[in-house]
């Protein structure tokens, strides 16, 4: 009896482990964005340089800084986000040219066999 | 039954285990069906876990005193209600209600936590299931609450009798928890810096969260241990300094120095050694409470669960230390600020001050606690540090925290002007100064009192003048004022309600100055018939009942009070004796306003029919009380996620090669 | 507006003042004051951490009987420490000693004080010096120097825009 009650509780670990990688689970779903890409960076000191913005605001329109703080809070919250704004691009750049470097060749390879994307059609 | 739970348990072992190996192999062999099959595996955990304590608790409604566990703590007159109490009442059962109540609660926040950090998860997932591996180890192998006798017993020893109390559902679940659940931010943090993949602030929103639920927790059981001090255990005060109550405030006190400064974290990239720094010694100052709790070395009037166990505890403390200063260590160079300090005069300066403050507090408890253990080292006498030591020395520095408290959160981040500083300050300056005059004009002449009230107004008026002017600019953009007033609120609610936490520990400040300057207490010894009066308040001791219980017996005063010439009613203080613990438990009677308590206790019960009589007054405990439930709210609306900013969440400006929205030119 | 605050907030404090004058006014004598007092500094030998004012065990009861006849005695508050020092040792003492071992459980939490403060002055110093920052937080070596003047304007508009909405 108590056996019987051993295996069938023992049982719903086992499954419970033993399904994720069986059925792979994590493998056949789309791979997670990495929190901690530059990407990702960027965007949470994109989202940090906004909140200071906004806070700033809230800080003048209340009256606790003076006119002076609230432009030098303004301009430091500014060009942090332009900072990632910035870096957002060169990243754009790279893959630009990233993709141009695969595309040439691709075509050097075999100059039919890769058919022009939408995307490639905007670079030329 | 117990039998199946012991089968739960060894199982639940096991999974912790495959789940820490398999969790850490899928974390750094990027294996990540391997990682979700040490997930899963780590849900089942608490659902084995509930089958061992419902077993356990079965165990005592039907007094099966074949079970060692059940032996020790129940007996045939304990009320079933109490199988519940019984349950987490000894040192063994207490284990696996830590276990239980970790296993759900890290379950919920591997959850949650896989899908904001799906990279660090698998590392976090590890440390969790490791810690909770020691725990279950622990129940294993050397306290098993499912062990059985050699020999049935016909009765057991019943229940410790000062724990026979209402007051026992709450308070020690609760502050159990509490400590337990520094594990989670912890374990966040140190799955982070396993995770190591460059960067360093991705754990902070979840940090931040789990902190903050932890230091809820620990608040809450902090503040119903106070509560059940005074209301029941009958000597009229709530904080003793205690080793065990100081070994529960050093994690709140490092906790709540870690859930201001992730702020810094989140706002500024700063700070991100130090919070690592601060998270590992919360984690440790929880290991060191529930090793102080249990059976440590330093004597304490909590040591209920007493047993030798305290010091694989103290082990296990430092080898946690180590292994995670060494991580720490290993991945220093990633943890550099992003940014520097601009001013001195800036909030981040004034969190980096009440993050030392509160650690300096914790250090010099930490020290009292342990100093029997130095003088017992250096001078062979074993001196212990009680309470006027602690009021000395952590009183003031308490006060200039709550100073800090008013300041602080006005300052703007980054810099400072001194226009600004003026602008913000001077009401409170004003404010401050009236309360002193105030003060004087009204008769309070203690030194001490009237810095603290003063100190006190201090962050009220700064509050108040934060949600005015926030209001006030509302309304004059179009809303009606109540609408602006809680679109205020709405807006940003990890300030505000900061804010209402902030009042909560003032109203908290205030009640703790007064009920410590002006309590007044008196014994008495009266007899039946008797009359006293102490301040305005009358009492008249009218008889004695006493009653017979198979296990105590009670002796209930009856006592009929007036204050002034309001009648207040009878009150009914009593004290019950326990001859086969020899343990005598009094129950204060308590008649509460907002203004004082009238606090009653029987001392002593003579064969003449007199008795010695404790009568108190203590001004404005009620504050005390009141301030946990406004603290809670406080707390959860400042976790709360933010809906409406949700939606609106404001992404990075998309910069697709096919479409550019900045209008940069190509 | 502030001067409704300032009523407001006068009001609560001569609420809490009243409260505790309420309370202030001599309802014990000055002696039951002391006993009070007393009680709350001299430890139960048996129960240690607990004064005998806390205490309920017997030996705690007899002390604070001790203390009472002692106060009503007109010794003063050392003698009587004194006479329970002799009997107890240092020990009976909740409050440590401003000598022997207990000296440097007094002396511990200004070293600590004076500790924090050289660490608080050491990092803002460190602090304010900028660090050197990790590759990724200077994604592409940018610095605030590195924008120009026209990218700021070009950008700022974007930001402006952004944050407005």
């Amino acid at each position: 009896m108590l056996v019987l009650a051993a295996i069938i509780i023992s049982v719903v670990p086992a499954i419970l482990i033993a399904y994720p990688i069986i059925k792979k689970i994590a493998s056949n779903k789309s791979i997670p964005d990495d929190e901690s890409s530059l990407y990702a960076d960027l965007e949470r000191r994109w989202e940090s340089a906004l909140e200071g913005l906004r806070h700033a605001e809230l800080e003048m329109s209340v009256g606790n800084v003076d006119e002076s703080d609230y432009l030098w809070l303004k301009q430091v919250h500014m060009t942090e986000a332009a900072m990632v704004l910035k870096a957002l691009e060169i990243s754009v750049e790279d893959e630009k040219s990233l993709i141009e470097q695969i595309s040439k060749v691709a075509e050097i390879v075999s100059p039919n066999s890769f058919p022009e994307s939408d995307q490639q059609k905007d670079l030329n | 039954m117990v039998e199946l739970g012991q089968i739960a348990l060894i199982l639940s072992f096991m999974v912790a285990a495959y789940s820490t190996v398999v969790g850490f192999a899928g974390g750094m062999l990027n294996g990540r069906d391997l990682a979700a099959s040490a997930r899963w595996g780590f849900y089942s955990i608490s659902p084995l876990l509930l089958l061992a304590t419902s077993s356990l608790i079965y165990a005592f409604v039907t007094n099966d005193f074949s079970v060692k566990y059940v032996a020790e703590n129940s007996n045939l007159a304990m009320p079933k209600a109490y199988a519940w109490v019984a349950f987490y009442s000894g040192n063994a059962g207490s284990l696996l209600y830590i276990a239980v109540a970790f296993s759900i609660m890290a379950g919920i926040a591997t959850r949650i936590v896989n899908s904001k950090l799906p990279y660090t998860s698998p590392y976090a997932l590890g440390v969790m299931s490791l810690v909770l591996l020691f725990f279950l180890a622990v129940i294993l192998f050397l306290a098993n609450p499912l062990d059985r006798h050699q020999i049935p017993l016909e009765d057991g020893q019943g229940m410790n009798p000062l724990l026979i109390h209402f007051g026992m559902f709450i308070h020690p679940p609760f502050q159990m928890l509490g400590l337990i659940s520094v594990a989670l931010p912890f374990s966040i943090a140190i799955g982070a810096l396993l995770a190591g993949r460059g960067g360093r602030d991705e754990w902070v929103d979840q940090g931040r969260l789990w902190g903050m639920l932890s230091w809820l927790l620990l608040t809450t059981g902090l503040l119903l241990g106070a509560w059940w001090a005074y209301t029941i255990l009958g000597w009229g005060g709530y904080w003793a300094w205690d080793p065990v109550e100081n070994s529960a405030l050093m994690p709140w006190l490092g906790m709540t120095a870690f859930v201001h400064s992730i702020m810094v974290q989140k706002r500024r990239g700063m700070f991100r050694m130090w919070n690592m720094v601060l998270i590992i010694v919360s984690f440790a100052m929880a290991q060191m409470g529930m090793f102080i709790n249990r059976g440590g070395p330093v004597p304490s009037v909590h040591s209920f669960a007493e047993s030798t166990m305290g010091w694989i505890f103290l082990a296990v403390m430092a080898a946690t230390l180590f292994i995670s200063l060494s991580i720490f260590i290993f991945r220093y160079d990633t943890l550099r600020s992003r940014s520097g300090l601009d001013s001195m005069i800036s909030r981040e300066s004034a969190f980096l001050a009440q993050n030392v403050l509160f650690l300096l507090i914790a250090f010099i408890t930490l020290w009292g606690t342990i100093f029997p253990i130095f003088s017992e080292a250096v001078d062979d006498t074993t001196m212990t540090i009680g309470q006027p030591f602690f009021n000395k020395v952590n009183g003031p520095l308490m006060i200039l925290l709550v100073l800090l408290m008013g300041i602080g959160p006005v300052l703007p981040w980054r810099k400072a002007g001194w226009t600004s500083v003026n602008k913000m300050l001077r009401a409170p300056f004003v404010v401050a100064c009236g309360v002193l005059l105030l003060s004087l004009i009204s008769g309070i002449h203690q030194y001490w009192v009237l810095i603290s009230f003063v100190v006190c107004s201090v962050p009220v008026t700064t509050v108040v003048q934060e949600l005015v002017r926030g209001t006030r600019s509302r309304h004059s953009h179009g809303e009606n004022w109540g609408l602006s007033f809680l679109s205020l609120l709405g807006a940003n609610r990890p300030r505000y309600g900061g804010y209402i936490v902030h009042l909560s520990i003032v109203m908290l400040a205030i009640g703790i100055t007064a009920s410590s300057f002006y309590d007044v207490q008196k014994d008495v010894v009266m007899k039946p018939g008797d009359s006293e009066v102490l301040g305005k308040y009358t009492f008249t001791y009218i008889e004695v009942s006493e009653k017979s219980f198979p296990d105590r017996t009670e002796e209930t005063a009856k006592f009929e009070v007036w204050s002034g010439d309001k009648y207040i009613g009878y009150m009914y203080p009593y004290r019950a004796v326990y001859p086969e613990f020899q343990i005598a438990a009094t129950r204060g009677a308590i008649h509460s306003t907002i203004i004082e308590d009238f606090y009653l206790v029987p001392s002593e019960f003579m064969e003449d029919g007199q008795a010695v009589f404790r009568v108190l007054i203590n001004p404005l405990v009620l504050w005390m009380w009141v301030s946990g439930p406004v603290l809670v709210l406080g707390t959860l609306v400042s976790i709360s996620p933010n809906s409406r900013k949700h939606k609106k969440r404001v992404r990075l400006p998309s910069v697709n090669i096919d479409q550019n929205p900045l209008g940069m030119a190509n | 507006m502030f001067f409704k605050m300032i009523s407001l907030l006068s009001l609560q404090v001569l609420f809490l003042n009243t409260a505790c004058f309420s309370a202030n006014t001599n309802f014990i004598s000055d002696e039951e004051q002391r006993v009070n007092n007393l009680n709350a500094v001299l430890m139960c030998p048996v129960c240690p951490g607990e004064s005998i004012d806390q205490s309920q065990n017997e030996i705690a009861m007899n002390m604070r009987t001790i203390v009472k006849d002692f106060v009503e005695d007109g010794r003063s508050e050392d003698e009587i420490k004194d006479y329970f020092v002799k009997r107890y040792g240092p020990v009976i003492l909740l409050e440590p000693a401003g000598s022997g071992i207990s000296l440097y459980a007094w002396i511990i939490p200004p070293v600590g004080l004076g500790f924090a403060f050289i660490i608080v002055v050491i990092a803002v110093n460190m602090m304010r010096r900028r660090q050197n920052v990790t590759a990724l937080d200077n994604a592409y070596g940018l610095s605030e120097e590195s924008i120009t003047e026209d990218e700021k304007e070009r950008y700022f508009s974007v930001i402006d825009r952004i944050s407005k909405e």
